[in-house]
Formats: structure tokens, sequence, C-alpha cells
């Protein structure tokens, strides 16, 4: 039988795992040079398409220490994706004039993580916790 | 009703999610391969003077770049394990210039 210690690790390692994962809520930023601040734990994301103008290079930093710089040649697409929490900054310099986009997407334990809901619906409820 | 099980889920996500982001933590290393010192993200920085590709890899991922103005810094990056061993590729037209590891917030 688990002990309450293998069970708890075993929690912890599944829902760590998820909780890093992007999830599908984004939030459309400017093309062109930037600075962005996220406003939660999350991901910097670019997507670049060519039409039949000249190729072009774009960059992406954060203050986290991650960098990325792409060329997009022409009439091609491509996507990157950089990690970033929340507070750090972002500055991004991505053509206009282009078929591209650039987003923050929030990791699926922003979304689905947190106590507040919790709490209230709890305090709602007038309940009391206990193990399940 | 919520239970513990439920406030130790949630509390989990969140602190999780913080977990897996790039903690502004950076080593520098000049060789091309290396053993990650913790969980991470290992980041390549190179140099390219003709069209070529610079790329970095673990056991189970790779990202590439491509280079193309002549001068221009080429930079990508992969998540890493801890113990796990990163290696860098690059055209015969790259200089190879350092490979930063960046260290999670909750990176062991």
């Amino acid at each position: 039988m688990p002990t309450l210690k293998a069970e708890f690790e075993r929690m912890a390692q599944v829902v760590g795992s998820r909780a890093g994962m992007p999830s599908g809520q984004e939030i459309d930023l400017p093309l062109g040079e930037h600075v962005y601040t996220a406003p939660s734990d999350g991901y910097m994301c670019v997507f670049a398409g060519m039409n039949d103008s000249a190729s072009q290079t774009f960059l992406l930093g954060t203050s986290g220490g991650l960098n990325l710089s792409h060329w997009c040649p022409r009439r091609a697409t491509i996507g990157v994706a950089a990690p970033i929490a929340k507070g750090q900054t972002s500055d991004y310099s991505v053509p206009s004039g282009s078929a591209s986009k650039v987003f923050f997407l929030k990791t699926l334990g922003v979304l689905r993580g947190g106590l507040k809901r919790l709490i209230k619906k709890a305090f709602c409820l007038g309940g009391c916790y206990g193990f399940a | 009703m919520a239970s513990m099980k439920d406030y130790l889920e949630k509390a989990m996500l969140r602190l999780g999610s913080r977990g897996a982001m790039p903690g502004e933590r950076v080593i520098t290393y000049s060789v091309e391969t290396f053993v990650a010192p913790g969980d991470g993200y290992a980041e390549c920085h190179a140099l390219g003077t003709e069209n070529d590709f610079l790329a970095i890899h673990n056991s189970t991922f790779q990202a590439v770049t491509w280079l193309s103005v002549p001068g221009c810094v080429m930079i990508c990056h992969v998540p890493i394990k801890k113990g796990e061993t990163c290696t860098v590729g690059k055209g015969s037209n790259v200089k190879f210039d350092c490979v930063n590891f960046v260290k999670s917030f909750g990176g062991a």
C-alpha cells in the first residue's frame, strides 16, 4: 500500500508537470519593436509568415535570461516560443507588414491553480476541509 | 465542498507553473558539450558569416535556427533536466560563442 509521502510525491510530479504546460488562453500583442511585462507565468510566442517579399529576421529576449533569434525565409512560416515568469519583461522585434503574430500564452498552472476561487467556494458553502 | 486534496492540487499548479519558468540565474560555458547542473534551459549563442545553421539538442529536444544576414548573432534554446548532456551542432560558416545554462525557479 503506497505511503502518504509516496502518494504526495507522485501527485506533486504529475501536477507539477502539467502546471508548466501552455494553455489555450492567449493575449495578442502588437507587431514591431516592443517591451512587454508578463502578467503571469507563460510563454512569449511568435508566428512569422513571409509572402513573396524578402525574408526577415526577428528577435526575442526575456529578463529571465532566455533569447531567440530566427530567420523566416520568403514564402515560409515559422513559430517559436520562450517561457517567461510573471513580472519578467520581454523585448521583441517582429516586423510588421508580414503575416506575423505575437502573443502571450498563459500556463495551465496559472489558469487552474491558485487558492482564491477555492477559498471563496469554501467560505460560500460554509464547509470545512477534509481529505477526499 | 473543497477537500484538502483540492487545496493541495491548486497550490501545486500555481507553484509548479512558476517552478518551470527561467529563473534569471545564468551560468556560461565555453564548451560545445556540457552536463546540466540543474533543471532549466540551455541556450546557445553563435555568429554566422554566411547562410548556415545553429542547433542545440539534448536527448529528446532539438532547436535549430538559421542565419539570414552575415555577421548577425544566432541564438536558440532547449529545456533540459539535471544531469542531461547538451550538445551544440553548427554549420561550417558559424563561429560558436558560448552556451548559457539558465536555471529554472524550481530547478534542483
